[in-house]
């Protein structure tokens, strides 16, 4: 009996698209996350700047949250772009786009 | 010096401005040059129609009113955009799988393509969404009234009136030009949405250069801003956290259910892929938006006049420091947020009145011929362009109605509250497979009714909705009912208290609804594919078979379509499939690709209903199954129905043999009676003429003695009236059987008519003697009955006593007894051998009779005559067993 040669195998076969639906997880995070930071004001101690505190609190967060959503977009985005598997296949995006071509034909 | 004339230029222009850009978006659409039409830039800026004039104008006023809480409704959309890929992404996924035109589209598919659902929720939308147009017209108008008071020459409310009637039809005409110019919700309106980001950029830069110009010429930079906010009023506003939040979420979930938000984030996507960019675009746009509110309100708080409308602080800044300029631009903004949202919603409003409202309507009532005859295309354009006047107008109506009043400018999140008892029919149907029909209609009309009840009405002011008694103690005077306190809950701010309540309420009517309704398949289907996202969403349609009806579907398309668009449709599908000519093979991607086209001119269950009944029993989807199975129920019962028949029939068919067998042993019987009656009367005949022939012979002979005459004419006179009897007895038997003898009765002595009777029988000629008792214990009685036929029966009965009596010492025993008080019963007993067990059925027959040695027997009719005789006087005759000898009882009735 002749000896096989078995080529380890990773553990994680596509670690990439895992990275990427971990990320698009990230986006989820990220919505609940703002969403808490939104309501801290409230817990806030009162003093004299309170107000202008949290105005500058809320358009912080809405800053940090946009530059946060434009970053993981942008991986998911060029991602998408290489046909890379997240969560479920872009096929529809396909789909989408042939049916879009032959509106253009037409 | 700025002119209001010169403002009602500018805004023309500008119009026209829109007209052009959409005009030259569509013609670059339909020459195919899409490329930058289908940017993620467009489509970014085209959900800024989110950014109503409201929330243009109204943001400022908020602010004065209420503070920091205004940004709420930007923060819900950043919120939903930010994780796009948990919630929006979904929903495009699947509304995209179904060919959704709208969100009732949308939600009918997840339930069943159930029209019910979608007409409701059609209802719904339009409610929500007149007071939010008429809001629209009411900034257009008060900004145009703020331009004219600087002129001084300030137009009185008549002509702002006029004005707003010219901007709503204005605003009907660019819609129904660009909005409705082809059917296809899915080759969308590129112009339209053209000239929608071209409005946004201009609101954005109207609103950045006001700000701008508030923070860096007015006041001295972000610093000195910094210290206004600080000392200002504005910045001390209490914000309750449960209003925060709640309003949060309820612009969030607004954001997905509101019907315009659904057209452009959903329906005029053209790929999803533009959500990379929009997730962070946007939540950028509508922080830019609401970055400048603030110090605007600020500013204006602090340099404009007390008592000047903080809602147009946008427009009056400017023109109190004289920048005509910038007022203009800012005009042109708050303008451009106006139209943009009224075309929009419009439209999105106008395919839902025609998809769901007008259609199935209209097909219901053009049933038979609708497919084959109705222009289908034609009539779905002019019910959504009618649509589009009629909701346009609906909105200056109710402008017109309501003054302009207060109550108007917090149409804004009432709206919001509004579409968001979509939701839970969304979320439930996304999420839960247990989800029905019957739970989101039941959800959706209770959250509806709350909406209405608590906070929809009361907005009207106490004036026009409820009055002061019912706000403040409930309807009949219940506390737990009252508008704004439900449940006895008090204290908590009235939307707070319509959001939670509605949703509440709904959510559990939709849970409750769902559970104990059971769905049907197709729902059953469509949840399978709205939940299990990940288990490919194949289009509801399964064709299983190839068809050969290419030209009839290229007719309906045409119809549907409009000639180019069908033509073109079929001949790339042929095309594709590597065949020359239009029409391509009808494989199952084919019909898919058509259902999916069709869906986007008449929503899904539109499309696939009309397919259905095109190919007709072809093909295999769920709907046809549900129609074959109906059928072979159908069939079912059909059969057993036929079954049931056969039984029937089957049964017929014994009782016919029956009546055969009957009939074949009437008809031996009647040969036997021939037969028998002429052996009868030959009998008696042939004697007659042997002793007749004799007699002749002899007498010419001259042998005849006195004797032999005697004896010769004895037996003819006998044979002769042996015929006689039997030919009377049939006569009296045919009488009896085929006629009712209407006797006529008379009272009658019974003892008297017996006596009579046996009289008469021993005038008869008899062989023996017979002794006849009459045992009278009871025979007093007088009857009432036809004497006649009486006396023959009682004759019958005691000359066959005579006859057939085989004792010794016969004797004949009569006696009569009352039975009850409706008969007499009379007795005939003999002391004879009587009749034997077996023959004892038979002796009322015709032509019966036994073998006897007695040679004077009769016909064998006595005894049957007798029985018709009893019969028809409402009597009985029967044989008493189990006597001395033969015994007979009469029955008589006593009375007629």
């Amino acid at each position: 009996m002749e000896p096989r040669i078995v080529k380890p195998k990773p553990i994680y076969l596509e670690r990439r698209s895992y990275r990427l639906r971990r990320l698009s997880e990230g986006l989820l995070f990220l919505q609940f996350l703002t969403f808490a930071l939104w309501i801290l004001p409230f817990l806030w101690q009162s003093s004299d700047t309170r107000g202008l505190n949290t105005i500058l609190w809320i358009f912080g967060v809405w800053m940090i949250a946009i530059v946060v959503s434009l970053v993981i977009n942008r991986i998911l985005h060029v991602s998408d772009n290489d046909h890379a598997e997240i969560g479920n296949p872009p096929d529809s995006l396909t789909q989408n786009k042939s049916s879009e071509q032959d509106n253009a034909e037409l | 010096m700025l002119s209001f004339n010169l403002l009602v230029i500018i805004c023309i222009l500008y119009t026209c401005l829109m007209f052009c850009i959409a005009f030259w978006a569509d013609r670059r659409a339909e020459r195919g040059k899409l490329n930058w039409l289908k940017s993620p830039w467009v489509y970014t800026l085209s959900l800024s129609v989110y950014c109503t004039a409201w929330t243009f104008y109204g943001a400022v006023g908020y602010a004065v009113r209420s503070g920091a809480e205004f940004v709420v409704i930007y923060l819900g959309p950043s919120l939903i955009m930010i994780g796009w890929w948990w919630s929006l992404r979904r929903i495009l996924i699947i509304a995209k799988a179904q060919r959704a035109t709208s969100i009732a589209d949308l939600i009918s598919s997840r339930y069943g393509k159930s029209s019910i659902l979608a007409a409701l929720i059609t209802i719904i939308a339009v409610i929500g969404t007149t007071p939010y147009i008429a809001l629209q017209l009411q900034s257009i108008t008060q900004s145009l009234w703020v331009f004219s008071q600087v002129e001084s020459g300030v137009y009185t409310e008549q002509e702002s009136s006029w004005i707003a009637l010219g901007i709503a039809i204005g605003l009907s005409l660019f819609t129904v030009l660009f909005g409705t110019r082809s059917i296809d919700i899915n080759e969308r309106h590129h112009g339209v949405i053209m000239a929608i980001a071209l409005e946004a950029l201009v609101k954005i830069i109207a609103l950045l250069a006001v700000g701008i110009f508030v923070v860096w010429g007015i006041s001295d930079g972000p610093q000195d801003i910094m210290a206004q906010i600080i000392s200002s009023e504005i910045i001390d506003k209490e914000q309750s956290l449960s209003r925060w939040s709640v309003l949060i979420v309820l612009s969030a979930c607004a954001f997905l259910t509101l019907p315009r938000m659904f057209q452009v984030l959903i329906v005029e996507n053209s790929d999803i892929k533009h959500l990379y960019t929009a997730s962070w675009a946007f939540p950028t746009y509508v922080m830019l938006m609401s970055l400048f509110v603030i110090p605007i309100a600020v500013v204006g708080l602090k340099y404009l006049p007390s008592g000047s409308n903080p809602d147009m602080f946008v427009l009056t800044i400017p023109l109190a420091f004289e920048q005509h300029g910038l007022a203009i631009l800012s005009f042109l903004g708050g303008f451009s947020a106006a139209t943009s949202m009224i075309v929009i919603a419009s439209i999105a409003l106008s395919t839902m009145v025609s998809n769901h409202l007008v259609m199935p309507i209209w097909l219901q009532m053009q049933s038979e011929r609708a497919v084959v005859s109705g222009d289908v295309r034609k009539m779905l354009l002019f019910s959504r362009r009618i649509a589009i006047f009629t909701i346009i107008f609906f909105g200056y109506l109710y402008l017109k109605i309501s003054g302009g009043s207060e109550a108007l400018s917090s149409m804004g999140l009432i709206a919001f509250v509004g579409v968001v008892q979509f939701l839970p029919a969304i979320i439930g149907g996304l999420l839960w497979r247990g989800a029905t029909r019957v739970g989101a209609i039941l959800g959706a009309t209770i959250g509806f009714i709350i909406w209405g009840y608590t906070l929809f009405l009361p907005s009207f002011g106490l004036g026009i909705g409820f009055d002061d008694i019912l706000m403040s103690q409930g309807p009949w005077g219940i506390g737990w009912l009252r508008p704004q306190g439900l449940l006895g809950v008090s204290g908590i701010d009235p939307l707070v208290h319509a959001v939670v309540f509605s949703l509440l309420f709904n959510s559990c009517a939709f849970i409750f609804g769902s559970l104990i309704s059971f769905p049907s398949p197709i729902e059953r289907v469509q949840a399978a594919q709205f939940v299990n996202l990940s288990t490919r969403l194949k289009s509801s349609l399964a064709w299983s078979e190839v068809l050969d009806k290419g030209e009839e579907l290229l007719a309906m398309t045409q119809r549907t379509m409009g000639a180019q668009g069908a033509q073109s449709l079929f001949r790339a599908a042929a095309h594709h499939q590597g065949k020359e000519g239009y029409i391509p093979d009808i494989t199952p991607e084919f019909l898919e690709l058509l259902e999916r086209e069709l869906s986007g001119y008449l929503g899904s269950a539109m499309a696939h209903a009309m397919l259905v009944k095109l190919i007709g029993g072809g093909e295999v989807s769920v709907d046809d199954l549900m129609a074959a199975a109906n059928e072979a129920a159908q069939l079912v019962e059909y059969s057993s129905q036929l079954e049931l028949k056969s039984e029937e029939l089957h049964k017929t068919a014994g009782l016919l043999k029956d009546a055969n067998q009957k009939l074949k042993v009437l008809s031996e019987q009647k040969d036997e009676f021939l037969a028998h009656i002429s052996h009868e009367l030959r009998t008696p005949m042939t004697s007659i003429m042997s002793f007749s022939a004799i007699l002749r012979a002899e007498a010419e002979e001259g042998t005849l003695d006195e004797s032999t005459l005697t004896k010769f004419s004895t037996i003819i006179n006998d044979e002769a009236e042996r015929m006689t009897r039997l030919l009377g007895g049939l006569l009296d038997l045919s009488r009896l059987q085929n006629t009712e003898i209407s006797a006529t009765k008379e009272d009658i002595d019974l003892v008297e008519l017996l006596e009579q009777a046996i009289s008469y029988n021993y005038n008869e000629r008899v062989d023996h003697e017979l002794t006849i008792h009459i045992d009278n214990n009871d025979i007093g009685e007088k009857l009432y009955s036809n004497k006649d036929q009486l006396f023959q029966v009682f004759l019958n009965i005691i000359s066959n006593a005579q006859k057939y009596c085989d004792a010794k010492h016969p004797r004949l025993k009569i006696s009569a007894q009352r039975a009850d008080d409706e008969y007499i019963y009379v007795d005939f007993i003999d002391n004879g051998t009587g009749i034997a067990i077996q023959d004892q059925a038979q002796i009322f027959e015709k032509f019966t009779q036994l073998k006897h040695k007695n040679p004077r027997s009769g016909a064998g009719l006595g005894l049957n005559i007798c029985k018709h005789i009893m019969q028809n006087l409402g009597g009985d005759i029967a044989y008493l067993p189990a006597q001395d000898g033969a015994a007979f009882r009469i029955k008589i009735p006593r009375k007629s």
